[in-house]
């Protein structure tokens, strides 16, 4: 008996050594493959995979929308962190997350050139680089939103938080007719303003947070939340003050305040170890719909 | 005279209350179903029955729906699972019973003081018990954790071996859910084991069996009835398991036609797009439905329990067989597959072991170095992330849903025990409603908190207590039920014949004597609470990682992420993981002392009685 629970001990041990060091191993292959295999793609619903599949059309004038299907080629990530995760973890493996969430990222993922052209806000700007959308908030009415929801509302038309948006984000003027005011330091008594929806905007509203809540130390900025389509009832259900959507209103979300903040830029992101520099639209509409594998170099 | 009257009013009512309290789990189970399929309805209807439960193309931009990929997906991999759990669970209990010495018989001769000392410490170890430990705080890991071990671990590994270098996917998935079936299938096949008489045992090994004959020829089949019992136990847990195969599945709703074919479950469908729709939508609809039909599948698992005839109740050797289904039993069966089958069961025991013993290293290994004071309690004024929201919020939730789900299960059980005659048909229906409850996958509790309680209180504390009262209940009821049939019938009746009502004796006699039951009860419902998460993401909600902070979290009208759910958004952000390890570590030693407290409270019971 003794010699049979010393086997187990020893069994134990071995196997127990033989997955750490796999483990270990795992996270370090060097040199990265030397194709990309496997697409990550968003969930259905996600903003950005709305955005993505609509933008990525091929030579042959066909839009990812119309075809992208399922396939074993395809991963489905339900937030902007589990691509990052994936994308990092393997160099044979192609996704797309907001352009403002690659520099966060850089010491596992890198954003690669789309159709030649960088994958920079200056790209944007200049009307060359073609994966970009909108990023709005929902808000149930203007009057009704509290005084320091204001103020931040505010403060995101400011030139101090332009300068903020426009490290990685394209900021969007105040439209003419918008209600919102000028921005002025909050006076008001201790306050909290909550956002939730898309984490694409996550990244964004985290920066003006922190240097919103440096001048207004009576506000605290709160966001969270896993998807575009949470907005609207958190914002319907008074949890949140303002809903974060990556994409143009619609269905239920038209009937609430809506106001474009800024426009954002896709980024196909790779491992940073990976070799690929640059991707076509047809190499990624084929990577998607069919599972062609593209050759990194 | 006015008193009698006065004490028969107080029995009257208060036996109503405890009436009342019971029918909490139909009205929770109604409640259930009854949201659940009223809001599924205009896509079942839209789309069409048929073509919803066997379309196979689930496409949002072109609002076609159709689940049949994912269906196929979690019964394939649940099977998978079940087979590989199902054989180590089985195998394990056997060891345990059969061949798990009591003790420890390390010998030492040296003379090293220290090691004579280590190795005293090591021997007086009971074993078995050790190893029940070992089981239970395998059952008491969060789902989470044993996402973050898959991803890291398995999906890694797998991926050496795919020839794509992906890793996620169909045999992922199957081997973490395998790890996690294994507690359950383990502890009620080690019941059963025990439940089968002893002299089925003695008698083979009195024909001249060997050990490993009497084991396998004729306790092995004699107990078939309660191990099939505990695999179809552990079908449903896998079925209803949410967070680990999301983080390990890939999540594409693919036919599973390869071992690495990135897949969807029914339960991952509703959690991976149910934060990207529009409310009021088709595609939430179909979401809930697909929750529906979750939820018709663990309901059908479950009853199928009910068809598995009853051999052996009871602990081993309390009550003897009658009638002849003995007389089936060949006592002539030889052979060395029994022996063989004994070293089996040893490799099985070991691979529960290593498996526990890798999940704890690797959490504690990449968390311990990253624990500090100022995460675990760090203010608002502290930069870096803190843990201090997330216990608060943690805390809060356990509070709020104790203080409605203990007076409501514990009013249950009393009616059950002392109220309902035993056999009667009321009890019967009650009981399967509870048992019911106690089947339901955490998702659904989710989707159901998400439909009918955000929409009260907004996401907020609130709500996720509310969710986790129903999710609690049944482990309440039961576990207060047994302390109260614990107590001697003769304590109640020399209270009655010392005059006291029926409500006094319950209050005064009963209840402070099934104490140290009610008190196992409520760690139970703690550890459940804290290693939730799927039914909490959508009803309390899930903060961003930095954005938590100690203001926000105290008050309960707001949304908040507990630990666990803290741990999981490390993930869903894409953050480095060293905090969500080091969040792992504090869940870990949570758990390892819930299961401490539960144990020595037995113990003192044991010691009293």
């Amino acid at each position: 008996m003794k010699k049979n629970i010393l086997a187990i001990g020893m069994a134990a041990i071995g196997v127990l050594g033989a997955v750490t060091l796999a483990g270990c191993n795992g996270g370090e292959e060097g040199a990265g493959a030397a194709y990309i295999t496997t697409a990550i793609a968003r969930t259905a619903g996600s903003g950005t995979r709305g955005a993505f599949d609509e933008l990525v059309i091929n030579s042959e004038g066909e839009a990812l929308e119309d075809h992208i299907g399922e396939g074993d080629w395809i991963l489905t990530a339900g937030t902007t962190g589990q691509v990052v995760t994936q994308v990092g973890d393997n160099s044979a493996f192609l996704g797309y997350i907001s352009m403002g969430s690659v520099d966060a990222n850089k010491d596992k993922i890198k954003a690669v050139k789309v159709n030649g052209v960088d994958a920079t806000v200056a790209e944007v700007l200049a009307g060359n680089y073609e994966l970009s959308r909108p990023f709005n908030l929902l808000y149930e009415d203007y009057a009704s939103l509290s005084d320091a929801a204001k103020n931040f509302f505010a403060y995101i038309y400011s030139d101090a938080a332009a300068e903020i948006i426009g490290t990685e984000w394209i900021a969007f003027d105040k439209p003419a007719e918008s209600p919102v005011g000028e921005y002025t330091a909050y006076t008001g008594a201790k306050a909290t303003v909550t956002l939730h929806g898309s984490t694409s905007l996550q990244p964004m509203i985290k920066l003006l947070k922190e240097a919103y809540e440096d001048e207004n130390p009576n506000v605290t900025i709160v966001y969270g939340g896993s998807g575009s389509g949470e907005a609207q009832a958190a914002v319907e259900d008074g949890s949140a003050d303002f809903g974060m959507i990556s994409r143009a209103p619609k269905g239920g979300e038209l009937e609430l305040g809506c106001a474009q903040v800024a426009i954002d830029g896709i980024a196909v992101v790779v491992n940073k170890n990976s070799a690929l520099t640059n991707v076509t639209f047809d190499q990624l509409f084929d990577l998607f719909v069919e599972g062609t594998k593209i050759e990194c170099k | 005279m006015v008193k009698i009257n006065k004490t028969k009013f107080q029995d009257a009512s208060a036996k109503y209350l405890f009436i009342l309290c019971a029918c909490m789990s139909i009205v929770a189970v109604f409640g259930i179903i009854g949201y659940i399929l009223y809001d599924s309805l205009p896509a079942l209807r839209e789309i069409g029955v048929f073509k919803f439960l066997f379309g196979s193309v689930w496409k949002f931009s072109s609002d076609t729906y159709g689940i049949l990929p994912m269906l196929v997906s979690t019964v394939v991999v649940t099977l998978m699972a079940v087979l590989l759990g199902g054989v180590v669970g089985v195998f394990t209990a056997i060891f345990m019973v059969f061949w798990c010495p009591d003790k420890l018989r390390v010998r030492y001769s040296g003379g090293n003081a220290f090691l004579k000392k280590f190795v005293a410490w090591l021997n007086r170890f009971n074993l078995r018990a050790v190893f029940d430990q070992v089981i239970k705080l395998l059952a008491g890991i969060p789902s989470v954790i044993y996402g973050y071990f898959g991803l890291q671990i398995v999906v890694r590994a797998m991926a050496q071996i795919d020839p794509n270098y992906r890793g996620f996917g169909a045999l992922s998935t199957c081997i973490v859910l395998a790890i996690m079936i294994v507690p359950t299938i383990t502890s009620l096949t080690k019941n059963a084991l025990e439940a089968v008489p002893e002299h089925y045992y003695e008698g083979a090994l009195a024909v001249g069996n060997s050990k490993a004959q009497a084991v396998f020829n004729i306790v092995l089949p004699a107990a078939r009835s309660g191990i099939i019992s505990a695999l179809i136990l552990g079908i449903g847990r896998a079925v209803g398991e949410t967070m680990a195969v999301q983080m390990v599945s890939g999540g594409t709703a693919n036919f599973p036609t390869g071992l690495f074919v990135s897949i969807r479950t029914l339960t991952t469908n509703i959690v991976a797009e149910m934060g990207e729709v529009v409310s009021g939508s088709l595609h939430e609809s179909a979401l809930i439905a697909t929750g529906l039909v979750l939820l018709v599948l663990v309901l059908l698992i479950n009853f199928s329990i009910n068809l598995v005839p009853k051999e052996f109740k009871g602990k081993r050797g309390v009550k003897v067989l009658h009638g002849d289904a003995s007389a089936e039993i060949v006592y002539t069966r030889k052979g060395v597959i029994p022996e063989i089958l004994k070293y089996f069961t040893m490799v099985c025991a070991a691979l529960v072991v290593i498996s526990l013993a890798a999940v704890i290293l690797f959490i504690l290994i990449n968390g311990i170095p990253h624990i500090s004071w100022n995460f675990l309690f760090g203010g608002d004024d502290y930069q870096g992330n803190s843990l201090l929201p997330a216990f608060i919020s943690t805390g809060y939730m356990i509070l709020f849903t104790l203080i409605i789900a203990l007076p409501l299960g514990i009013g249950a059980a009393v009616f059950f025990v002392e109220y309902a005659k035993p056999g009667s048909k009321a009890v019967k229906v009650l009981r399967t409603f509870t048992d019911t409850l106690a089947g339901v996958p955490s998702i659904v509790f989710g989707l159901f908190g998400y439909l009918l309680f955000t929409k009260l209180v907004g996401r907020s504390i609130f709500a996720g207590a509310f969710t986790m009262v129903l999710v609690v209940l049944p482990t309440i009821i039961r576990s207060t039920e047994e302390s109260l049939l614990a107590v001697p019938m003769a304590w109640r009746e020399a209270s009655y014949g010392l005059g006291a009502g029926k409500i006094r004796t319950i209050f005064r006699v009963v209840l402070p004597a099934a104490f140290p039951g009610i008190a196992t009860a409520t760690v139970l419902a703690i550890g459940r609470i804290i290693s939730e998460s799927a039914a909490l993401i959508y009803t309390s909600g899930m903060l961003s990682v930095d954005s938590s902070s100690v203001s926000m979290a105290l008050n309960p009208m707001n949304s908040g992420s507990t630990l666990t759910v803290f741990m999981y958004s490390f993930f869903a952000e894409g953050l480095a993981f060293e905090e969500a390890y080091a969040t792992a570590v504090v869940l870990l030693v949570i758990t390892a002392l819930l299961n401490l407290i539960v144990r020595s409270i037995e113990k003192r019971v044991r010691k009293k009685g």
